[in-house]
This record gives C-alpha cells, sequence and structure tokens, in this order.
C-alpha cells in the first residue's frame, strides 16, 4: 500500500470537506490517508442512493428528483432514514467566512417559539381534480368559447406584426365562416355547369356524380340549397331544369359525407313546391317529363321522411298538413292532386287510412266531373290512387275470409263508382277490398 | 386524468403542516415550549412513520384473518408487534410463579393504555369523531358570504350528482361551448 495518495479522485476535497465534518465534530488530527479514504468511500455512497433515487424517479415518469425519492432509495439499500426531510420547504444555507477566499455553508436552524409555528399561515388548500369536456369544432366550425385558441392568437403569430393585422380583415356580414378560394371556385364550376345551355350531359353527370360522393362539401350546402331553390323559382317552366335540380337535391341527401340534418327545413320547400306545383313545365314539354318531376319530388319526399321522420317530430305533421291541403282544394289542377296523393302515400298507410279514404267518394266524384283533367290525368290520378290503396294490404291482419256480393257493394258504395271500377280491373282487387273494408271498421 | 406532480405534493405539503402543528401541541402539553423547526420536522417526520407502520401491520394482520377491513383486535395485534403494548412479563420455565399468573399482570399495557385513553379531558374526547363541529369550523373559517371557498378543494370534495344508469354510476359532466337546443326539433 502506497504511503502517501496523492490525489483522491473524487469531488469530496478531504482536505477540506472532510477536515470541516471532522472538525465540528471534535476530532481534530485526522491523518490525509484516513481522510482521502473517507472521501472517496463517502462519494461512492452518495453516487450509489442517487442512483437508485433516480430509478424511483424514472419510474415515477417525472425529472424532479425529490426527497420522497431519496428516503424510498434508502429503503431499497437497507439504510436507516434520515428523518424530517417530509417537507418541501426549501433548506436555506447561510454563509460564513473563514479566512481570505474561504467560505463555510451551514445551515439555519435557530430555536423557534411554538406560539409562532402554530399560529404561521397555512399552505394554500389544493383544489381537488375534476375534468371538463368544450367542444373543439361543432360541424367544421370552432366555437369561440375561452377554451379554444382565439383567432387573434393564430394571426399575430404567422404575420409578427399583431397591430397591424386587424385592419386587413375583409368582412363579410351575412356569413358566419368565410369559404375558401377553391371552394368557391368550385361553387362556381357546378352552378355554370348545371345552369348553362352548352354543358353536356357528360358534364352535367360528372358534376352530379362530384356533388353525391365528394367529402368536403360542408360548407357549400347552404349556398347550394339557395341556388337550387332560385332556381326552381325562376324555372318553373322548364321540366327539365327541375329534373335536374331535384337530381342535384338527391345527390346532395345521398352524399354520406355530408351531415344534412341542420338543413333538411330548406330542402323541403323546393321538394314540395314541385310536388304539388300548379302547373310545372309549359306545353312544349311532354306530360310525361311533368309526371316524372313530380314522381321524382315524391319519392325524394319519402327517402326524406323516412330517414329524417323520427328526429324531427315536426317534419311529418307540416309536410302532411301541406300535402292534405292541396289534396282537399278540388280547384287545384290534376297534376297538384297527383302529386298530393303519392306524397301521402309516402307518408305511411296510417295516413292514407285517416285522412284519404273517408274522402275518397266525393273526392274522385269531384275529379271525374271536372273537365280539364285529360284522361292520361284520369289514368295517372287512378294509378295514384291504386298505389295509396295498395298500402293498406296488410295479408296478415285480415279478419275477412271470402268477399261477399254484400261486402262487394259496401266498398262500392264506400269509395265511390269511379274508384271501384278502378278497383274492380286491378289484378289483385281481392285484397284491397279486403283491406278498405277492414281500414273503415276503425274510425 | 392523474393529478399531475404539484398536485400531489401540494396536498401532501397541507397534510404535513397540520401534522406539525398537531406535534408542536403535543411538545407543548408535555411541557416543550420552544425548539430547533428542523428538531419539529424530524419529529413529524417520525409521526408518520409510526403511524403508518402500524396502519400497515393491522392490515397484514387482517389479511391474513382473510378480512379486507381493519378491526379493533387487529390494532391491538398490531400495537403489540411494533411493541406498544408490551406484557409486563414473560413466560419463563425457570421461575415458579404459580400464583402470580393471572389475566391482568398479563394485560398491564395494555391496561394502561386504556387508561390513557380515558384519561383524555371532555372536551377533547368532544371533537374526536364530531363532523358537525368540523364543519361548523371550516364554514367560520371561509368566512362569511364565501362559504364556498372550500367547495371543490380536496377538504371538502365535490359529489358530482350521480345517477345510476344500467347499473353503473355517472357523473354529470358540463360540455361547454356546444350548440344551443336545435332550432329544428
Amino acid at each position: 500500500m502506497s504511503s502517501s495518495i496523492k490525489y483522491s479522485y473524487t469531488l469530496w476535497s478531504p482536505s477540506d470537506t472532510v477536515k470541516d465534518v471532522a472538525e465540528s465534530l471534535g476530532i481534530a488530527n485526522l491523518s490525509e490517508e484516513v481522510s482521502k479514504s473517507l472521501a472517496m468511500d463517502v462519494e461512492y455512497r452518495i453516487n450509489e442512493v442517487l442512483e437508485q433515487a433516480t430509478k424511483f424517479m424514472k419510474h415515477s415518469k417525472r425529472t424532479v428528483l425529490t426527497s420522497q425519492d431519496i428516503n424510498y432509495a434508502f429503503r431499497v439499500l437497507n439504510v436507516e432514514p434520515l428523518y424530517g426531510y417530509e417537507s418541501n420547504r426549501p433548506v436555506k444555507f447561510r454563509e460564513a467566512i473563514l479566512g481570505p477566499g474561504q467560505t463555510l455553508y451551514y445551515i439555519d436552524d435557530e430555536e423557534v417559539d411554538f406560539e409562532k409555528i402554530i399560529n404561521m399561515p397555512l399552505p394554500k388548500v389544493p383544489r381537488e381534480v375534476s375534468f371538463t369536456a368544450h367542444w373543439l369544432a361543432i360541424e367544421g366550425v370552432q366555437p369561440a368559447i375561452p377554451q379554444n385558441p382565439q383567432p387573434s392568437d393564430g394571426r399575430s403569430s404567422t404575420t409578427g406584426q399583431p397591430g397591424v393585422s386587424s385592419t386587413e380583415i375583409e368582412v363579410k356580414p351575412l356569413v358566419k365562416h368565410a369559404l375558401s378560394k377553391e371552394l368557391q371556385l368550385y361553387f362556381d364550376r357546378v352552378v355554370s355547369a348545371l345552369t348553362e345551355e352548352s354543358s353536356t350531359s357528360a358534364m352535367k353527370n360528372a358534376v352530379l356524380n362530384s356533388l353525391g360522393n365528394d367529402p368536403g362539401l360542408h360548407q357549400l350546402i347552404p349556398y347550394l340549397i339557395q341556388f337550387v331553390a332560385e332556381r326552381i323559382r325562376l324555372n318553373l317552366k322548364n321540366a327539365s331544369m327541375l329534373y335536374l335540380m331535384l337530381q342535384v337535391l338527391h345527390k346532395l341527401l345521398t352524399n354520406k359525407t355530408i351531415f344534412i340534418e341542420p338543413y333538411i327545413h330548406s330542402i323541403m320547400p323546393p321538394i314540395l313546391t314541385l310536388l304539388v306545383g300548379k302547373r310545372l313545365g309549359n306545353s312544349q314539354s311532354s306530360v310525361e317529363d311533368h309526371y316524372n318531376v313530380r314522381d321524382f319530388a315524391g319519392s325524394l319526399l319519402n327517402q326524406v321522411c323516412t330517414n329524417y321522420g323520427d328526429t324531427y317530430h315536426a317534419l311529418k305533421p307540416r309536410v302532411t298538413r301541406t300535402l292534405l291541403k292541396a289534396f282537399m282544394d278540388s280547384t287545384k289542377s290534376a297534376g297538384t292532386q297527383y302529386g298530393a296523393l303519392s306524397g301521402l302515400t309516402a307518408m305511411g298507410p296510417e295516413i292514407i287510412r285517416v285522412l284519404v279514404l273517408g274522402n275518397l267518394r266525393d273526392w274522385a266524384a269531384v275529379i271525374g266531373s271536372t273537365s280539364t283533367v285529360t284522361e292520361e290525368d284520369k289514368r295517372r290520378l287512378g294509378n295514384a290512387v291504386l298505389d295509396a290503396l295498395r298500402l293498406l294490404v296488410d295479408p296478415e291482419f285480415s279478419t275477412i275470409e271470402e268477399l261477399s256480393t254484400e261486402d262487394i257493394t259496401k266498398f262500392s258504395e264506400f269509395v265511390g263508382l269511379e274508384v271501384a271500377k278502378l278497383v274492380d280491373d286491378a289484378p289483385d282487387k281481392e285484397n284491397i277490398i279486403k283491406a278498405v273494408l277492414e281500414g273503415q271498421k276503425f274510425p | 386524468m392523474q393529478a399531475n406532480f404539484s398536485e400531489v405534493q401540494m396536498s401532501s405539503d397541507l397534510f404535513y403542516s397540520f401534522l406539525r402543528i398537531a406535534t408542536a401541541q403535543a411538545l407543548r402539553a408535555a411541557g416543550i415550549d420552544r425548539c430547533a423547526p428542523s428538531v419539529l420536522d424530524t419529529l413529524t417526520d417520525l409521526t408518520i412513520r409510526y403511524m403508518d407502520l402500524l396502519s400497515v401491520k393491522a392490515s397484514s394482520i387482517a389479511a391474513v384473518c382473510g378480512r379486507g377491513e381493519i378491526e379493533i383486535g387487529d390494532l391491538r395485534m398490531a400495537m403489540e408487534e411494533i411493541g406498544m403494548l408490551r406484557p409486563r412479563r414473560i413466560l419463563d420455565e425457570t421461575v415458579d410463579d404459580g400464583e402470580h399468573w393471572g389475566i391482568d399482570v398479563e394485560d398491564e399495557g395494555l391496561q394502561r393504555f386504556f387508561e390513557w385513553c380515558r384519561s383524555i379531558p371532555k372536551e377533547m374526547q368532544a371533537v374526536i369523531g364530531d363532523e358537525a363541529l368540523i364543519d361548523g369550523l371550516m364554514k367560520k373559517q371561509a368566512g362569511v358570504g364565501q362559504e364556498d371557498r372550500f367547495k371543490g378543494t380536496i377538504l371538502d370534495p365535490v359529489d358530482p350528482s350521480e345517477q345510476e344508469t344500467n347499473g353503473y354510476m355517472t357523473a354529470k359532466i358540463k360540455i361547454e361551448g356546444g350548440p344551443g337546443p336545435s332550432a329544428l326539433s
């Protein structure tokens, strides 16, 4: 063993620190070797404790080493714990200058009266852990609640001049959100493709396909609906345009990526107009075109009512009221009657039973006597009536086994001669008669 | 949804200061008026560790008996294990002391403990376990007009109105900034 170890390879200086501690304990003469070995050993122990303590810190997913970690390290290493380091109050060190350039740091530990300690203010009572939720964005729009970043935060960071940006905003007073350039371009293209004479059917089909399948159209929905409504208003005489507009609406309704529910109430007026409007198309368009429009409108109505009739309780009653008004008003054209009847059919068998069945005889009489009703119209109306009556047919529910002649007379009395003749020509007349008679039983 | 680190520190700080005051009161009752703050810290730490040891021992004894909750017997056995209640004499075959064995001799440590418990003055006994008293003190501390000061903190946790749906308790969470009641329905 060498007699004098010159350097001790430690941070703890044996000549200063260890000697000071020994002196404070009353050991005046500590040999160099002893203090060197002591310094090395102390440093090793401290390293050991710190290693274990940092393991605890890492496993608690923290970056701050606490006195609690050191306590746990002591437990793991089977070392006696150090008492008195639970609280988080900082330990105050005081300086004492011994000689030129030599300072000694010691812990200030004066005696304190208990009165003072007891009357010291308590630390703040922490809040209990809780959480709240807030909407980040609804339908693509971010609500301006305090929890969301304000638009001014983003702007000032991008322009770098917070004061200037406020004057550069263009304010669109009626619009809650601004459309991007791409969306505006898209909208203009769609409008021009649908309305211009020169656009081919291929282009129209492309536009319709895009409307039906493309995501990201959500912000354009109000504009599109407004466009459709206006076009319809201006072009009541142009059946092909009307049909096209209905196709646009149909595509919007079937687009899976658009959430169309909030706009249902603005879609209904165009559909109903096209269903029960007085005159659709002019003398140049064929009757078939005109009835096609009404049929399409009726199927759209059917689609909307089945999909959204349950969520919006006011929808079905309002539609039914409109349709019934059109149906009962005999001054309206045959087209209106047809539309109203097929619309009521879309509402369901209950509506037919309650509202239509009782009025069928009188209605049929009026229609039969009106001169403006053509043969074609009558045929169509007849089909509509049969379809409506067919809705009542429910083979599981029928109580009548065989139809007697008495039943048949009762039937024709109830629905009137014209309708009875219609039903007679139908292949499933027995089912229809049975269904109507049963429907009649429940007032 | 975990309490973050500083929250845990804050609540343990609060409880530590409470205990420190209690330790100071205990020392005062024993006749000591002043001391160094580090001494008080050390004593508080010792109290914490002692209570910890007692509860851990008692719950392990209860677990051995197959129970999940501590009963008074578990606590008594724990006190004996850590040496708080010691028997007066331990059985020693070499000594023949037939007539001194009696239940009261064995139990002396426990009896002394009981006497100490009973010697707590009446006013202190009234405080133990009296929830109404503590609520009243909290209200007084909160001050007039600010009765809700301690609501939502760890001293008075808010009990979210719980509803039982499908056998699960659900708490009502308020969601901010949502759409108003729909104009369409």
